[in-house]
């Protein structure tokens, strides 16, 4: 093995780490544990309760008892809107949840040197690891709650 | 901090000493090294594997021509039952808990997990769990409605004998053994990790098994309740899963995959780390993107949760319920992808060297890609509806398990075997070993794609000629022998090696995680001094000279010798916190695990005797298990990072994580109760609550009783804590008795209804909510007398143990409170709000 002074893409990385064991997470106080978690685990959170919420109003309006129904109990309209609105709560707290992880990441992203493609390799820097995360996760769970939303535009909700 | 060498032969001596398990029988009852548990895991899930490969070569010869009758229709579908329960929950999740076991206090720079005792616990549950589930071929009963069991074929009109019976107590026995090792895991992840080993430097089977352990804290409760349902539908005549009754077989169906998907990513994402941390070493370079693997492994988990109802398309489930499930089955793709083009990157970027292990895990990630794949497309649900049932899904699922699940076992197999053993693994018998399973798991699962796509149906026992179906069969047989030739090959190498390998030393394979820098095999007590860790890659260091912050110091002048001690750390950044003095070797895991073992015997039978022999054998051990610790509260031990507390209280101690983690799991098991009830309710074409709404006044006075007495217990410990012990005395009292008050009114009100648990539906589930709850007010006053007596006598002599238990006790209480406001709500006051 042999060491570079730049990762796979040519970007830097950080300077030689040498001496004593340094603490892990200099910038800890920089950013408040809540928002780091909320960062990491909001979005996924919004998605959870968004398909639980739709899946049980969906599946209970259009199958309510022992017989399947053309038409939801409520009418179509209604169970449309509710679909909508719960996704678009989940949105928004999700996204909150990513502007939460960037903020952790714009406060601590030079937490142990090295360009911001270092962390990713790395996770050197434990609060912007955790912030790092925290884009990663909301990103995928913001997708997850915009494809669970367009079912309600793409799939009629009876049979 | 200073790095003096203290790792004198007078200190790995007395270390050796304090350590060492003594040979010999009792030695092997009463071992809590986490090392022979994990190696005790690999073997024992290696023995499922192969009796769960003869069932499958058994069925596989049956079905290899047209019209085989060489097994009856009632063997067949016992064989494949029990090929799905070996391979799903013998071997599967148990062989990974065997590498974490092995591996994580190596890997995390500690000398052993945070709960020992529970860790040798979880090992004889389960191989208790394995042989109780075995020993329905006795009497030629074994389970035979396939691995997920679906009533109503299995109720007890329809499946009469004991089969399901095994299936259901056993399967619970094992549930028992997941959760307290999960528990363990959780635990010793955010407890006992080196100093330096920040959340950010954690290995990524680490991650894997994490996220598996707390899925399983979320997901095992669904599967209990279901096999408790059921066992009480075929014992009691309860009505949970019968139409007729009020109950309906699509709860079991929801209750099972709740817990049937997140299991997938249990026995998965582990296998994933195991690749994630071993392929680095031979593309000698670090993984690429680590801190999107790590994720991606969480994000995982966490959508594994929200994929249930994609085994549950044919039910006839609306289609825009259906819909959020398909898009979340099609999302999860996008962490699995990130994992495949991560180890795609890292073989890119790095140096790769052709050993057996690379081989299998390059093996890995060509069969994740093919199952992932198939997973896709039968994640859109009109694709399902054509293939579901068919042999296209048995591909799909044995692609992805084998593929994720056993062949990064191997690969770990050949990566760490040296570490265990101290011998290498042979590489040209290993180079057959791994064509031959590769070449015969494709040879065996790719024509039972073309086999599903001309609708070969799943679980039929026999075919008629001329179906098409002959020649893809026959090829798949010949793919099923050439696999169990593979696997024959490897276990002839371990006999092998063990012997005649050659010798391996601390690090054959120039590797950087923390294991690898102790002698193989390891120590007793792991490490001489506890080292402080740097970097991710400890010992790659001096090749990664910009990786970390400073440089790792394995030999410190951390010895805690005094004892079996390791060091307690902080959660997030594994700052020093507290010197955590571990049990020694115990024999009480054992003999409780017996105890369990009579107690499902007893229930399977049903014998009275039996279960109260069961249940007698388990209080005296749990009685004997928690003599408390001996040392004062404010006891210290000096180390390199100051006076630390010896166990500490609160937050500082595991006990405190243990019993947020058991709340956390319960608090699952109720919600899972409490959704069944509103979901029978919801569908149910029976008066729901049979009898109208429930009586107030019994239920009201309860609720008042349990919240004044949760009152009094927080006013007891709150006391205790500032050293007034009378107080603590009292608060506790009184608890007691408004618990027990709270216990006879319970009573008086079920001799008042006017229906039973055999009623109906509402009656089965009325029942079951309030008695399960009532048991936790009788465990929680079990724990409230035992701390009483002993608990406030040591708090009166200023020592730990009682203080401890004080905390915990009062955090279970409020607990069981919480419980029942939601019981309360739900059971009495909405019914009314109707």
């Amino acid at each position: 093995m042999t060491a570079s002074t730049s990762d796979t893409t040519g970007q830097p990385r950080a300077p030689e780490a040498t001496g004593a064991p340094k603490h892990p997470a200099p910038a800890r106080d920089q950013i408040a544990v809540g928002t780091l978690w909320f960062g990491l685990f909001g979005a996924a959170a919004a998605w959870s309760v968004q398909t639980i919420v739709n899946y049980i109003v969906a599946s209970h309006t259009c199958f309510p008892r022992i017989y399947p129904l053309d038409v939801p109990t409520i009418g179509r309209a209604p169970l449309w809107w509710i679909v909508v609105i719960v996704s678009f709560v989940a949105l928004v707290v999700g996204a909150l949840g990513g502007l939460a992880a960037f903020r952790s990441w714009s406060a601590t992203r030079h937490e142990t040197g090295g360009h911001a493609h270092w962390a990713l390799e790395t996770g050197e820097g434990r609060t912007r690891f955790m912030a790092v995360a925290g884009l990663v996760t909301s990103a995928i769970f913001i997708i997850a709650i915009l494809v669970n939303g367009a079912s309600a535009v793409l799939v009629q909700p009876c049979w | 901090m200073a790095s003096t060498i203290l790792e004198s032969p007078t200190l790995t001596d007395r270390l050796q000493r304090t350590w060492e398990t003594p040979r010999g029988v009792r030695g092997v009852l009463t071992t809590v090294d986490h090392k022979t548990i994990g190696i005790r895991y690999l073997v024992t899930a290696f023995v499922f594997l192969c009796i769960g490969g003869l069932e499958a070569a058994a069925m596989r010869a049956q079905l290899a021509w047209a019209g085989e009758h060489m097994l009856t229709a009632e063997q067949y579908n016992q064989l494949f039952s029990m090929h799905g329960v070996t391979m799903i929950f013998l071997f599967a999740a148990p062989v990974l808990s065997g590498f974490s076991n092995y591996l994580w206090p190596l890997m995390l720079g500690s000398r052993d997990m945070a709960f020992p005792r529970l860790n040798a616990l979880s090992y004889w549950l389960y191989l208790g769990a394995g042989v109780f589930i075995y020993s329905s071929l006795l009497i030629g009963q074994m389970p035979n409605a396939g691995w997920f069991d679906y009533v109503p074929y299995a109720e007890r009109a329809f499946d009469p004998g004991r089969n399901i019976d095994f299936y259901a107590i056993g399967l619970l026995l094992l549930g028992v053994s997941t959760t307290v090792g999960s528990v363990n895991f959780i635990v010793t992840l955010f407890k006992t990790r080196a100093p330096g080993m920040s959340l950010n430097r954690l290995p990524i089977i680490v991650w894997g098994t994490l996220t598996a352990s707390f899925a399983n804290l979320f997901a095992v409760p669904a599967l209990s309740a279901a096999l408790i349902f059921l066992y009480l539908d075929r014992t009691f005549g309860t009505h949970f899963y019968d139409p007729a009754g009020g109950g309906h077989p699509l709860l079991w169906q929801h209750l099972f995959w709740m817990f049937g998907h997140p299991w997938v990513y249990v026995i998965v994402l582990p296998a994933m780390g195991i690749v994630s941390d071993a392929l680095p070493t031979f593309c000698r370079r670090p993984l690429v993107g680590y801190t999107f693997v790590a994720l991606a492994t969480v994000a995982t988990g966490i959508l594994g949760f929200g994929v249930w109802l994609h085994h549950m398309f044919a039910t006839g489930i609306p289609p825009l319920g259906l819909s959020f499930f398909a898009g979340a089955s099609m999302v999860i793709a996008i962490p699995s992808a990130i994992g495949v083009f991560s180890w795609i990157a890292t073989i890119w970027y790095g140096r790769p060297v052709f050993t057996t292990a690379f081989l299998f895990m390059a093996g890995f990630i060509v069969l994740f890609t093919i199952g992932g794949v198939s997973g896709v497309m039968t994640a859109a649900a009109p694709f399902d509806w054509q293939l579901t049932d068919t042999y296209f899904v048995v591909a799909h699922l044995h692609y992805v398990l084998v593929g994720i699940n056993v062949f990064p076992v191997i690969a770990g197999l050949y990566y760490w075997f040296p570490k265990m053993t101290g011998r290498m693994l042979d590489e040209r018998l290993g180079r057959w070993n791994f064509w031959t399973m590769f070449v015969g798991v494709n040879v065996l699962f790719l024509p039972m794609h073309w086999l599903g796509m001309m609708g070969m149906p799943r679980r039929i026992y026999t075919y008629d000629a001329g179906l098409g179906w002959s020649t893809s069969n026959l090829i798949a047989t010949i793919g099923a022998y050439l696999f169990a030739i593979g696997v024959l090959l490897f276990i002839v190498n371990v006999w092998r090696s063990l012997k005649h390998g050659k010798v391996a030393g601390a690090n054959p394979w120039d590797a950087g995680t923390l294991e690898w820098s102790v002698p193989s095999p390891p120590p007793p007590y792991n490490f001489a001094t506890i080292p402080t860790v740097a970097s991710r890659h400890p010992l790659w260091e001096r090749h990664l000279p910009d990786e970390g912050s400073g440089r790792t110091e394995l030999q410190t002048n951390t010895t805690l010798a005094d004892g079996r001690e390791t060091i307690g750390t902080t959660p997030l950044d594994a700052e020093p916190l507290v010197v955590m003095r571990m049990p020694d070797d115990t024999p009480w895991p054992f003999l409780l695990a017996i105890s369990l073992t009579v107690l499902c015997y007893g229930l399977l039978l049903p014998s009275s005797a039996l279960s109260v022999l069961g249940v007698a054998g388990a209080l005296v051990c749990t009685i004997g298990w928690l003599s408390p610790s001996t040392s004062p509260l404010d006891a210290t031990a000096g180390t390199p990072f100051g006076a630390l507390p010896i166990n500490g209280t609160g937050s500082r101690s595991v006990a405190w994580w243990g019993m947020v983690c058991v709340i956390a799991t319960e608090a699952a098991f109720f919600a899972y109760l409490l959704a069944s009830y509103f979901y029978l309710g919801s569908i149910s074409t029976n008066p729901f609550p049979s009898n109208g709404a429930p009586e107030l006044r019994l239920a009201g006075l309860n609720t008042i009783l349990l919240l004044v007495s949760s009152g009094f217990a927080e006013w007891g410990r709150r006391s205790g804590e500032k050293g007034r012990t009378g107080a603590l005395r009292l608060g506790f009292i009184v608890t007691l008795v408004l618990g027990i008050i709270f216990l006879v009114l319970q009573g008086v009100e079920y001799h008042n209804k006017g229906f039973t648990p055999t009623t109906d539906a509402y009656g089965s589930l009325f029942f079951t909510i309030t008695g399960f709850h009532g048991a936790h007010v009788l465990v929680g006053l079990i724990m409230l007398a035992v701390v009483l007596l002993r608990g406030s006598r040591r708090a009166a002599r200023n020592e730990g143990g009682g203080w401890l238990a004080v905390a915990n006790v009062t955090m279970y209480w409020h607990f069981v409170d919480v419980v029942w406001l939601c019981v309360f709500t739900s059971l009495y006051l909405l019914p009314h709000a109707r």
